[in-house]
Order: structure tokens, then sequence, then C-alpha cells
């Protein structure tokens, strides 16, 4: 079994290094192990892929988790069980073929500034969509951007349920309202910030340290256990 | 039954105008164009209702919403329907605010003109947009036993794997197109290049014989 964890930074890890003054790349074995997707697969024996995304919203979680079934499930040796951390609802993406990730509406912050330079080439190409899209499309926590939270829950729940494919779903960040009772989804109505404590998180940044992750982690095996997903 | 559509302007019945009414007055001549596009045609021989959410210069990343939308808000699940899409050309994007804004109808003097231009600029491949709306509509409509009726309308769609697709691979433009080359003497599109009424009704005719075999 292979658990294919999808998200966004609290997916990814974002924050965990074994070397801060390395390079992400260096410090990526070191993330994905330490992050709630691997010491998930560790508590489980199964192994584990990390496609969590720093910055994205539910409607690229949706397009990632499409990509993945349409272009990469049929490269996978072993059944997968995917694994989802919603992330916030007010968060939109634009895809940049050429540099092949995503621009996030989240690596902006409130003065329109991109605090990351390694960022900021792709994140320019759509300055202007994103101005748009602040105008004319991104709401609150009720509406707006929620249509797209509400198809990307719909999507990877009815893929997965009609393919008897195994879900886990809970909340990493944002206020949720969902339509439907979906399956395995733990505590859909709160996110990690209403468990996690400040010692389980990184001073100043707000995602979950290695104790934060071990929380989560501990606390979806025991659902996973309770819910007998696996 | 009722059968609801999603779809472009192919589905929409664009340029198919009643002689009977202005053709400045459009909502006059909406009974005339939903009755009469492949959609109202296929209800009227199968002996349904019909719901028409298609939109000239939709997307078929729009139609995935437009589809979510419908299921989400509108949907009576103690109601018999068969969602029938006909999915459109691959280059194509849509922006929501209110209502839906597509690539080929944004103006210079329209918003998403700026979005218009980087995502031409930034997306060489169209078709993951594609395979995630197929993906998203067909599963489901077979996780919730929704009927499904599905075909190209325009565009270079690869063959899918879905159910019900009817004429796989191919579109409803090639398919007019072919026929009227086999024969002259048949004329199934109007001046703008959507099918005619007699378009339609060609087509329909053909839909009809697989949607029986296949859903009815």
């Amino acid at each position: 079994m292979i658990l294919v964890g999808i998200g966004c930074s609290f997916t990814q890890g974002a924050g965990l290094a074994a070397d801060p003054l390395h390079s992400y790349e260096y410090n990526t074995p070191y993330r994905e192990k330490n992050c709630w997707v691997g010491q998930l697969a560790d508590k489980l024996g199964q192994s584990y892929i990390n496609l969590g995304d720093g910055g994205a919203g539910n409607f690229a979680i949706g397009q990632n988790f499409a990509r993945f079934i349409n272009y990469d499930l049929h490269m996978c040796d072993q059944p997968i069980m995917v694994c989802v951390g919603w992330t916030q609802v007010d968060r939109m993406s634009w895809w940049d073929e050429e540099a092949y990730h995503w621009a996030h509406s989240s690596w902006w912050d409130g003065q329109g500034l991109i605090p990351w330079p390694g960022l900021a080439g792709t994140a320019n190409k759509f300055e202007n969509s994103r101005k748009e899209w602040l105008l004319h499309s991104q709401g609150g926590e009720g509406d707006g951007n929620q249509a797209l939270t509400d198809s990307a829950k719909l999507l990877v729940n009815s893929v997965c349920e009609s393919r008897n494919i195994p879900l886990l779903q809970f909340n990493a960040l944002g206020d949720h309202h969902t339509y439907h009772d979906y399956k395995n989804y733990y505590l859909p109505d709160t996110n990690t910030q209403d468990y996690l404590k400040s010692d389980q998180l990184i001073p100043n940044d707000g995602h979950p340290n290695e104790l934060g992750h071990t929380d989560i982690a501990s606390r979806l095996y025991n659902f996973v256990n309770e819910c007998k997903i696996l | 039954m009722r059968l609801v559509g999603f779809g472009c302007s192919f589905t929409y019945g664009s340029e198919l105008q009643s002689s009977d009414i202005d053709s400045n007055d459009h909502w006059g001549n909406t009974p005339h164009r939903e009755s009469n596009v492949w959609l109202g045609r296929l209800a009227d021989k199968l002996g349904a209702t019909f719901d028409n959410r298609a939109e000239p210069g939709n997307s078929n990343y729009a139609i995935q919403y437009q589809f979510a939308d419908w299921f989400n808000n509108n949907r009576n699940p103690s109601e018999s329907v068969v969602v029938c899409v006909a999915w459109t050309a691959l280059p194509r994007f849509s922006w929501l605010d209110d209502t839906w804004t597509h690539n080929g109808t944004v103006r210079d003097d329209q918003k998403f003109l700026h979005s218009r231009k980087d995502w031409i600029t930034s997306n060489v491949d169209h078709i993951y947009w594609t395979d995630a709306a197929k993906l998203f509509v067909n599963s489901v409509c077979k996780l919730y036993n929704i009927p499904i009726l599905q075909f190209n309308a325009l565009g270079k769609h690869k063959p899918a794997h879905y159910d019900n697709y009817f004429l796989n691979g191919l579109t409803m433009e090639s398919i007019l197109k072919d026929a009227q080359q086999s024969d002259d003497r048949l004329d199934l599109f109007a001046s703008g290049g959507h099918p005619n009424k007699a378009g339609h009704e060609y087509f329909t005719i053909r839909l009809h014989d697989f949607a029986k075999e296949r859903i009815i």
C-alpha cells in the first residue's frame, strides 16, 4: 500500500529541516519523513508519496489529485490510499506550464509582495491574474472560492469511492463547510490549529514542527484504525 | 425523466434562430433554440423534459463547475435524470465571479482580460483541464448512479474510457462535416459554423439510437 499525501504546506512539511542552512532539496528526505504523511506511513508500515504543495488551495489540491489519477496512478505497483489535508477556502492558483508548477495566491503577502525571491519568477507571470481574481472572484470563507473547495472535495471523494480507493481526509487549515457527509473525514468541523499546541508549532511560522506532525499522524493513525480504513 | 445538459454553443443552440422572431429578441427565441438543439430534440424523442445549462464559449473546465453547481445546489435526488455532456474544444478556459467569463468571449473592455493573457502564455498543454473535468463528472455520476450520456461536440479529444461515450474520439462537428462531404444534398451548418436545425436533427437521430441502446 502506498499512501498518497495531497495538500498544502502542512502536507508538504514546510519548515521541517535537518539543517536549515542547507537547501530545500537537501532537506527533502528529512522533511518528507517527518511530515505527517511520512510519520503516518511509518506507523502503518506502508510506503508513501508526498504531493504536498506549499501555498496550494483546495482548487490546486483537486487538480493535483486529478493529475495523479489521470497520469501517474498506472505507474504505482501497489494499491494506494489517498490522504488529503484540506486547506483554506480563500485561495486560488494559476498553472505555469513552462515551470511545471502552480503559482498560489497565498505566496503574496498582505502588501502584495512575494517574501520568497525564489518564487517571484513564476509569481510575477500571474500578478495581473491575481489582481483580477482579488477584484472579481475571491470571496470569504462562506462564498466565492467555496465552490472551488466544494468541487475539489466532491472530485476526490467521488473518484476514490467509485474506484474503491481508501481515502483519509482532514482539515489542515481553514473553516470548512461540506455539502455531503463524506467518509473517513477526521474532525470535519475543526482544523489542526484547533488542537495543536504552541510547542508543536514552528515559532513565528505557524507550521507544525516535528512534534506537531507527530500529533497529527498519531490522531490520524488512531482514526484509520477506528474507521477500519485499511 | 429529465435530461440535464452541459456544453458549449453546440448545446446552447447558437444560430438556431426562429424566422418568426426578431433576431434581436434573444430571450424570445429561447424556446425555439432550446427545442431544436440536440438536447431538446433528444428529450422530445425520449418523451423527457430537459434542463439546458450550456453556455456559448464554454470550456470543459467551466462545465466541470457548472455540473458541480447543479449537483450540489439544484439536483433533486428523487428525480430521474440523465446527465448529458457535450465536451468542447480543449484550448478554452473560464473565470468565475457572479457568472462565467470564457476566454473566447473576453473583450478588451471586460474583466479577466489579463487573466486571459496570462492563461494563453502559461498554458501549453490544455489537456489537463479537460481530463480533470471528465474524471470529475464521470466519477460523480458513477458513484451516485446517475446515468450519463456524453460525446465530443468540438475539439481534438483522445478516446476516453468512460461509460456511454457516443462516437468516442470523434466530434459532433466532424460527423456533420463528413456527412455533408459524402452527400452534397445535405446542409447541416449555419453561416457561423454551428449546426443548423437540420444538423441537430441529423446528429440527434444517431444519438437517440445510442441512448436507447445504452441507457434508456
